[in-house]
């Protein structure tokens, strides 16, 4: 039951997604970047209604089928029956893909579901912040019937009730829907973002850089062992990151396609569900919007940056308006931002602060996604041995990625340093989590930057006394 | 071999050779796991104190735990999810107290400087206490 219901929460996103995106059945790239896109989108959309169905009708079953049941037939149809044609996403041109590279993205892909599965079956349950923050707002949200607001309550401060309910909700219709509460939800849950992520990169590269390309960085993203395991332990910093990539990724395919401005809709309504995820998600919607506007106005073309801005506005409206409502009439204070001007100027005074801060954020990308070797060396490499080489047309797309992620880090690095009182304990706890919520829109930018490969060997000119059609001796053929 | 085809080998190699190492240690801690600590284990210690409490309790909370340590904060957190949506405070502060033990006969000394009588036991070194100074 849980399966189906996801699998029918999954068909919402797909549904909207493909009405925006409209294009032929059957196996391509651009339906696999719907189903991948869609999954988020999904569990977005479920979460706010089911939200919203809680706030505004009480803890009612049938009012939340219903709402759900509508909202899925009325996605279903707009995705089946949409006639428009709309941009098409294919592979890109490039040199063939070798057979070594499919082979290895394969093995990679099986051996990160085999990773997740067999976690996930060690701790069903998840890990720290799975049972003390957000599968526990999910119990609250289920179990307290008509005093479901005591989920907010600020007796529960240490589990942070302030944090939004993307995933507390998802999980909590599932329960409430299926009728128990089956570990299963919460892990199938966690299971569709983290592959979902993978899914989105790989088609985004694909339509803008090629099948090699594409293979190549599914290959390291889904060989990071951090993002597997923070999947699932069923931590929030995964879906945060699969809704900034989406959000990110459309943005590129916008840049491609700028007369076709859905795709800044769909990146307005990621970046809403981004900050629905996470309070972090609301940081780096503000340096989204700051990056974009610098970016088209520097490299893009300043005729459109209104208008896409304005249809990036359009999607993100619906999930701000749950947000605001969220955290207007649900949510106490934020502990962090509850400080005191004093404590603050404090706190910024204090240059051990400083120096930690730097200091950790210097030696954290290390270990990103704890692979044998520090990955930040291998794409040095990788770097030094390919370089870089960004086209025009990428130039807006790769400076939105780049100016997003440094003032998301800059705000992040800013929040340590002035707001919690032991910066030590708040930096270990949580810093390696957020750089991988950054971690799979770095790699759509670093493999959206590389030169292009040249990966089959070059081939001899044939000897100018060569007769034609005469056979080529056995040492030049081995 | 060009460099790029060296770039793009020793990549994928770092990148698999990661994940199978870790596939391997994965599937050996799964060999071993054991539900002595964990989620699954409270929700069973507590399910009985659970189906006994009315709607909307809040209870405070001892424990024979070290202050001030990792372990003693995550069984705090997990009888907080074992019995939510009882409020459940880090404190002795509340007329009725929730007790993580780890034995079948507490301390009586703990009990009576806190100022604790007994009101049930659940069994699995899980017991609710009356706060006296109330």
């Amino acid at each position: 039951m849980t399966l189906l219901l996801l699998a029918l929460v999954w068909l919402i996103g797909c549904g909207l997604v493909r009405w925006m995106l409209p294009g032929p059945w059957g196996w391509s790239l651009h339906n696999c970047f719907i189903v991948s896109i869609g999954a988020g989108i999904g569990m977005g959309i479920a979460s706010s209604l089911y939200f919203l169905c809680l706030a505004f009708f009480g803890p009612r079953i049938p009012v939340l089928a219903a709402v759900a049941g509508v909202a899925l037939v009325a996605a279903v149809l707009l995705g089946m029956l949409v006639k428009r044609r709309g941009t098409l996403l294919e592979w890109a041109s490039g040199e063939a893909t070798p057979w070594y590279l499919t082979g290895a993205f394969g093995l990679a892909l099986v051996t990160a579901v085999a990773i997740f599965v067999v976690y996930a079956l060690t701790k069903p349950h998840g890990e720290w912040d799975a049972w003390s923050i957000w599968n526990l707002r999910a119990r609250f949200l289920v179990r307290a019937g008509e005093f479901w607001r005591d989920a907010f309550s600020s007796q529960l401060d240490w589990s942070h009730p302030d944090y939004p309910l993307m995933l507390p909700g998802i999980v909590a219709m599932c329960w409430t829907l299926a009728g128990s509460e089956a570990t299963l939800a919460p892990a199938a849950v966690a299971f569709l973002f983290t592959f979902s992520t993978a899914g989105v990169l790989v088609a985004t590269l694909g339509a803008l850089r090629g099948k090699t390309q594409a293979f190549i960085a599914g290959i390291l993203l889904l060989g990071s062992i951090s993002l597997l395991v923070n999947g699932a332990n069923q931590y929030a910093d995964i879906p945060l990151g699969c809704f900034i990539l989406s959000t990110l990724a459309l943005l590129c395919l916008q840049e491609r396609s700028p007369d076709d401005l859905r795709f800044s809709i769909l990146a307005g309504l990621t970046a809403g569900f981004a900050a629905w995820t996470k309070n972090e998600g609301l940081l780096f919607v503000v340096a989204l919007i700051a990056a974009r506007v610098w970016a088209m106005l520097r490299f893009g073309n300043r005729q459109a940056w209104k208008s896409q801005l304005l249809k990036f506005a359009t999607g993100f409206l619906a999930p701000l308006a749950v947000i605001v409502l969220f955290k207007l009439r649900f949510a106490p204070p934020n502990d962090l931002l509850s400080r005191q001007p004093h404590q603050i100027v404090e706190h910024l005074a204090t240059m051990s602060r400083w120096i930690f801060a730097i200091q950790s954020f210097v030696t954290a990308p290390f270990v990103i996604g704890n692979f044998l070797i520090p990955v930040v060396l291998v794409l040095a490499l990788y770097w030094f041995l390919v370089r870089f080489k960004v086209e025009p047309r990428d130039r807006p797309a790769v400076a939105t990625i780049l100016m997003a992620l440094a003032l998301t880090l800059a705000g992040e690095f800013a929040v340590y340093v002035a707001l919690p009182g032991d910066i030590q304990w708040q930096v270990h706890t949580s810093i390696d989590r957020l750089l991988l919520q950054l971690w799979p829109s770095g790699m759509l930018a670093f493999f959206l930057a590389a030169n292009q490969l040249q990966l089959a060997p070059k081939l001899k000119a044939p000897a100018k006394t060569a007769e034609k059609g005469k056979r080529a001796p056995k040492a030049s053929r081995a | 071999m060009s460099g790029h085809r060296f770039a793009v080998v020793a990549l994928i190699s770092i990148s698999l050779a990661s994940s199978l190492w870790f596939l391997l240690d994965v599937i050996s801690a799964y060999s071993y796991s054991s539900e002595a600590f964990g989620v699954a284990a409270f929700e069973k210690r507590f399910q009985l104190l659970r189906q006994n409490l009315p709607p909307r309790s809040v209870l405070g909370y001892v424990s024979d735990n070290p202050p001030d340590n990792t372990q003693a904060q995550a069984e705090f957190y997990l009888t907080e999810y074992a019995l939510a949506p009882a409020i459940i405070k880090a404190s002795t502060g509340e007329p009725l107290e929730v007790a993580n033990f780890h034995t079948n006969t507490p301390n009586p000394a703990l009990l009576k400087a806190k100022n604790l009588t007994l009101v049930q036991d659940f069994g699995n070194d899980v017991f609710l206490y009356r706060n006296n100074t109330r």
